[in-house]
């Protein structure tokens, strides 16, 4: 039994009367522990399974379980991240932590609710921060603050959706590090599903690698263990493993677009 | 000491000085009783443009003041010549401003009380509405089967200006100020309580959803995250509000109040006492100022935040 299971999940959207397929029986066990990414061209439905996991979706049909009993709603068993407006903007980062901590009711002491807010916003190095407003912040101190409420709330499952997507490169990195450390060395290991449409994200992040195509899973990567054992990224970016697990990636996504666009032919 | 020396030679001063020495020496046409409190304004004018520029601490500095001041002191100089001196004017109609002054000090506690009588019913009246108004708003409008039910119907009866609703609140009420009370609170109500409920509906959805992720449940929802994210556009409707509720309230007190600023200045009126009018005119907009001063410095100490 996984930790996260998707049971033949489909979702239609409905606008307008149109019935629209979203998400067409999934199939998808997350085990625990397992760091897994979903990647895809955009409106493959990425976003939308992440959502049924968080319980902010219910599918159409089919069933998603955590911990074997099927989702009903958001709960704080699960901390999400998402790309904007994950903290509150009337709030500072610290009372924004304190706020999380607060929701997932795992400590009522206030001096330790407080205690627990400062740890977290020093391992996201931003405990100079904490009287400051999100706007105050930069998108990727923001992104920070997110985390560190995430782990503070002390979720076993962590839910991203394009976390970093509006962050640049070398933010971007820092911020890919500091989920690793946090989700693979903190105390307890995390379950994690991390939606994203960079490929060397994937690969840097996931123990596995979930491509989807509009509304299915295409196909289901393992990410060799040897790829996590290297620290040094341009190390790592010069490794046969890597380029070979970029190149399979990287040629999903043309078949992708070929198969849109009807022609085999495509030039790209 | 630079600015010291700034303030001491810019524009307004030198319009104080001017100012001064047309009422001060300049022989008029028409005799007034005394200038001393007329002087003192003059000054007390100067001293809060004084006072302002030296309190500034902005990088840049505000002009905007010192072309106001300099405004103001044309602007009764001109009178002063109109009136007092070359007696071009109506004598009944426009006042000279020594004797318009000197109402302030003669009038004091009657003028005082008049403010105290209007705060009363403006504050009772506004804070009913603009309590209850947010607060069914919010309720309703989280709320999507009580919003599509109600939110047509308050659609059919916001837009009925609630002054016709005065014979009854009149009959069924015991005072004036009761009255008044309720008419400012019924008026006021629909415009916080449709506003709120489109405040609510066209919220952010992915803040709702991130508060959903954190298990909030609809009190948490309603006090806790729809409230405090509404709160700068509530209080941004405050001074606008606030300042048309005052106009309603003053002309609402010249038709049928015993105490007012709007009774202050039909008392008067009809005693043909402009001198008392003209004062009662000019005091309704130094209360709309202070208000409104006061207003934006609740605006600076509550909201710190900005939207992302």
């Amino acid at each position: 039994m996984g930790k996260i299971e998707f049971q033949d999940v489909s979702l239609d959207y409905e606008s307008k009367g149109n019935k629209k397929r979203v998400l067409n029986h999934v199939n998808l066990d997350i085990d625990e522990n397992e760091f897994v990414c979903l990647i895809g061209p955009s409106g493959c439905g990425k976003s939308t399974l992440l959502s049924l996991a968080s319980g902010l979706n219910k599918p159409t049909e089919g069933n998603v379980k955590i911990n074997g009993e099927v989702v009903k709603g958001a709960g704080t068993d699960r901390g999400v991240v998402f790309q904007h407006y994950s903290l509150f903007p009337w709030l500072t980062a610290k009372k924004n932590v304190i706020f999380g901590v607060k929701q997932a009711k795992k400590e009522k002491d206030n001096k330790k609710i407080i205690e627990k807010t400062q740890y977290f916003l020093d391992k996201v190095e931003l405990a100079d921060s904490g009287d400051k407003y999100p706007f105050e912040l930069s998108g990727g101190m923001q992104q920070r603050v997110a985390l560190a409420r995430t782990f503070a709330m002390d979720t076993d499952i962590l839910l991203m959706d394009e976390p970093f997507g509006a962050i640049d490169p070398k933010v971007r990195y820092e911020l890919q590090e500091l989920t690793l450390n946090l989700c693979k060395n903190g105390e307890k290991k995390k379950t994690a599903i991390f939606v994203t449409h960079d490929i060397d994200e994937a690969i840097i992040l996931a123990d596995r690698i979930i491509f989807m195509r509009p509304g299915v899973i295409q196909k289901d990567i393992k990410v060799p263990k040897s790829l996590s054992g290297i620290k040094n990224r341009s190390e790592l970016f010069l490794s046969n493993e890597y380029k070979k697990l970029r190149d399979e990636l990287v040629s999903l996504f043309y078949q992708n677009v070929a198969d849109n666009i009807g022609g085999s032919e495509v030039v790209l | 000491m630079k600015k010291a020396a700034k303030i001491l030679l810019s524009a307004p001063t030198v319009f104080l000085i001017v100012n001064l020495i047309v009422t001060l020496f300049v022989k008029g046409k028409r005799e007034v009783e005394t200038n001393t409190v007329y002087v003192l304004v003059l000054v007390a004018i100067w001293l809060l443009y004084a006072l302002g520029t030296a309190l500034d601490k902005g990088e840049k500095p505000k002009k905007h003041l010192g072309d106001i001041v300099v405004g103001v002191y044309v602007v009764l100089l001109g009178l002063e010549y109109l009136t007092r001196i070359s007696d071009s004017l109506n004598k009944t109609l426009f006042p000279c401003l020594e004797d318009v002054a000197q109402v302030f000090v003669r009038d004091g506690t009657f003028m005082l009380e008049n403010i105290g009588s209007s705060m009363k019913i403006l504050l009772t009246g506004y804070g009913i509405a603009l309590i209850l108004g947010n607060l069914l708003g919010l309720i309703i409008g989280y709320n999507e089967r009580l919003r599509s039910g109600l939110f047509p119907v308050a659609k059919v009866i916001s837009p009925i200006p609630p002054m016709v609703y005065t014979p009854y609140l009149i009959a069924l009420l015991p005072s004036f100020n009761m009255a008044s009370i309720a008419v400012i609170a019924f008026g006021l109500f629909w415009p916080n309580f449709m506003n709120m409920i489109i405040r609510v509906e066209s919220m952010e959805k992915k803040i709702i959803d991130s508060a959903k992720t954190l298990n909030a449940g609809t009190f948490t929802m309603l006090f806790k995250i729809i409230l405090p994210y509404s709160m700068p556009a509530i209080i941004k409707g405050i001074r606008v509000q606030f300042s048309i509720t005052f106009m309603i309230l003053v002309m609402a007190e010249m038709i049928g109040a015993k105490s007012g600023l709007g009774f202050y200045v039909k008392k008067f009126s009809d005693y043909i006492d402009f001198t008392r009018v003209f004062a009662g005119i000019i005091l309704i907009g130094l209360v709309i100022t202070v208000v409104n001063l006061l207003l934006q410095k609740l605006e600076d100490a509550t909201i710190k935040w900005r939207p992302v």
